[in-house]
């Protein structure tokens, strides 16, 4: 990672606003992150702070017309993919961008078979090769997502998989076209510790064999300390640290990572602590507040915590974090 | 423990196998047996009924009115019996089937493609197409279809294409509403997200995605309504505003048979009985094509 080279992905700024009739939600309110080549970035968060609505943008397969993108950039190769043309953004999509979400069970169309799915995805770049041939790649695609049999597999219908299963098959068809960046948004969570265990290892086995990088959003620590190099973590709307694995889990800066860790249930010795809990309500996002978003529930805060948002305080090029605290008192 | 509490414990298990057993396991029907044994007649009378050499429908003999059918003690010169004015019930029944296969085929095919396509483009663009397409159907729904019949008779005149359309007309907007739910339901699956996001069309989303899900849909209600359909085509006709005489049609065969039906029954009773059949066949296959059309209960 050395300086001046463009990193894969850069969004800057990005501002998502959702319009509802009882107002408007900031539901991404100017998050700022960077994915290099053949890395993998986390993004953790709390339910509704944003990490989901930022991956739609940046597919920018946001829910129209409630969600619109407001503000900021979206920089694929120093490309502003927020600039392209419906027809260049569809380009992008599966081809450099690849993407898997959270429900396995309704990500197959049901009334195709897997072969078809996949053949499909693979025809979309490749309108010259013949039927069979694709179907010969699709098998091969199966066989690397660790299907048995995939030479049969390819005639069944999703139903006939089970919930890992038909994730791996979602997975062949977002890396078939082999993108440079692949969006997991909580591909795990609907699936079991053995079989999640699984199929982390299958992203990472990928993502080293193709050079892929991979933008793995979840809100399972434990998830992301398996899988990533790098961790960012969001709250309401913002990205609050980015920092290496280590450094996000030994010695996090952010008081909000910091609480973060502490609510991972931790079993010391025989006896079971209370679990720590983050005092408060994750906010509605709704209310325009100056200060820092998360100041209400903070036990560090001080005044300038209400007044402003904090400066983001960049420490080298992997990390950073706004909060005040780690703002000097002079610099202000 | 003595052999007795042993003996006494043993026969459970066995009545618990033989409730599982009986308990069949879901099967799917192979074939929709019964409903075509009752859709036969009028696929086949309607296929080959003017080969069948019988009487001309509409020939009038006075000489041989009001003869009973040949199992009530008429013979079987004239198999079902014959009207008021003489025609031969046989080879009326056998015509109505003919126009009523037309009929009910033409109009449900017209409106299924016709709401379906409404259905879809509402659901898939939402928005002010949505509200402009259902408010359309809002319409629709308003307008009774037998005062619709009366108005298209009062414009085109009776017959054939008045029916057709008003079938169509009648039945579009139940496919367009139907459609519209699914497609909206649709549209919040992943696998339409994870199409756009693989780089998929709009089209290629709607015409490979969307419109293979709602098929089944579609299809089933396209059944249910072919018995709706022979029905509302009787109805009109016997009203006057559907199929024209010297056309022979169950409902007007009905009409013109009420008049005699203390004297001769056969008359309006054996083309009543053609309705009920095809419109009982027609939604048993409804029922099995849903079942047929689901890939999880095919592979049963």
């Amino acid at each position: 990672m050395s300086a001046g080279t463009i990193p894969l992905l850069d969004v800057r700024g990005l501002r998502v606003y959702v319009h509802t009739k009882d107002g408007t939600v900031r539901a991404v309110d100017g998050a700022s992150f960077k994915i290099e080549r053949g890395e993998a970035l986390g993004l953790v968060g709390e339910s509704g702070s944003g990490k989901s609505m930022t991956c739609q943008a940046i597919m920018q397969i946001e829910p129209r017309p409630a969600a619109v993108i407001e503000e900021g950039e979206v920089l694929l190769d120093g490309e502003d993919l927020l600039k392209k043309s419906a027809r260049d953004m569809q380009r992008v999509r599966g081809n450099r961008i690849g993407m898997i979400l959270q429900d396995p069970l309704s990500s197959l169309n049901p009334v195709m078979t897997i072969g078809d799915q996949l053949i499909e995805a693979l025809r979309l770049s490749d309108k010259t090769s013949k039927r069979s041939q694709l179907r010969q790649q699709a098998i091969v695609a199966l066989e690397r997502v660790g299907i048995a049999k995939a030479d049969q597999r390819v005639h069944a219908y999703p139903f006939e998989f089970s919930g890992g299963m038909r994730q791996r098959v979602a997975a062949a068809i977002a890396i078939a076209r082999y993108p440079d960046l692949l969006i997991a948004d909580e591909p795990t969570s609907a699936l079991d510790v053995t079989t999640q265990h699984r199929f982390l290892e299958l992203l990472k086995d990928l993502k080293r064999e193709r050079g892929m990088s991979l933008l793995l959003v979840t809100h399972d620590l434990g998830v992301v300390a398996g899988t990533c190099d790098r961790v960012a973590v969001m709250y309401g709307g913002r990205v609050v640290e980015i920092g290496k694995l280590e450094q996000i889990l030994r010695q996090p800066r952010h008081p909000y990572t910091r609480a973060l860790l502490k609510a991972v249930p931790q079993f010391h010795g025989r006896r079971l602590e209370r679990l720590f809990q983050i005092s408060g309500e994750p906010p509605n996002n709704r209310e325009d507040l100056p200060g820092c978003h998360f100041a209400p529930r903070c036990s560090e805060v001080d005044q300038r915590c209400d007044a402003e948002y904090p400066p983001t305080v960049h420490y080298d090029d992997a990390s950073c974090t706004a909060c005040w605290r780690l703002v000097p008192e002079d610099e202000t | 423990m003595s052999n007795d509490t042993i003996v006494s414990v043993e026969p459970a298990p066995s009545a618990l196998l033989d409730s599982a057993s009986r308990a069949r396991p879901y099967r799917m029907k192979r074939y929709p047996f019964l409903a075509l044994v009752l859709l036969a007649p009028l696929i086949l009378f309607g296929l080959f009924g003017p080969q069948l050499n019988l009487h001309n429908p509409a020939a009038i003999d006075p000489a041989n009115a009001l003869l009973p059918p040949a199992f009530a003690g008429g013979d079987w010169q004239y198999a079902l019996g014959t009207d008021h004015m003489g025609r031969d019930i046989l080879s009326r029944v056998i015509d109505g089937a003919r126009s009523s296969l037309i009929v009910a085929l033409f109009g449900v095919a017209l409106a299924g493609m016709i709401g379906t396509l409404v259905g879809m483009m509402a659901g898939f663009f939402g928005g002010r197409t949505d509200e402009v397409l259902m408010r359309l159907v809002d319409i629709q729904l308003a307008i009774p279809p037998i005062l619709l019949a009366v108005l298209l008779a009062a414009v085109i005149g009776g017959g054939l294409t008045t029916v057709v359309a008003t079938l169509t007309i009648t039945f579009w907007s139940t496919y367009a509403r139907i459609v519209r739910g699914e497609t909206l339901s649709l549209m919040q699956r992943d696998f339409i997200a994870l199409a756009r996001v693989a780089g998929a069309s709009r089209s290629r989303i709607m015409f490979r995605h969307v419109l293979p899900n709602l098929l089944s849909s579609v299809v089933v209600l396209a059944t249910l309504q072919l018995g709706a359909a022979v029905g509302l085509e009787a109805a009109l006709s016997f009203l006057g505003l559907g199929i024209q005489p010297p056309e022979s049609a169950w409902g007007l065969m009905i009409a013109d048979g009420r008049l005699y039906m203390s004297q001769a029954w056969w008359i309006p009773t054996l083309p009543g009985l053609a309705i009920v059949m095809t419109v009982m066949g027609a939604n048993m296959l409804g029922d099995w094509t849903r079942d047929w059309l689901d890939p999880g209960l095919r592979r049963l």
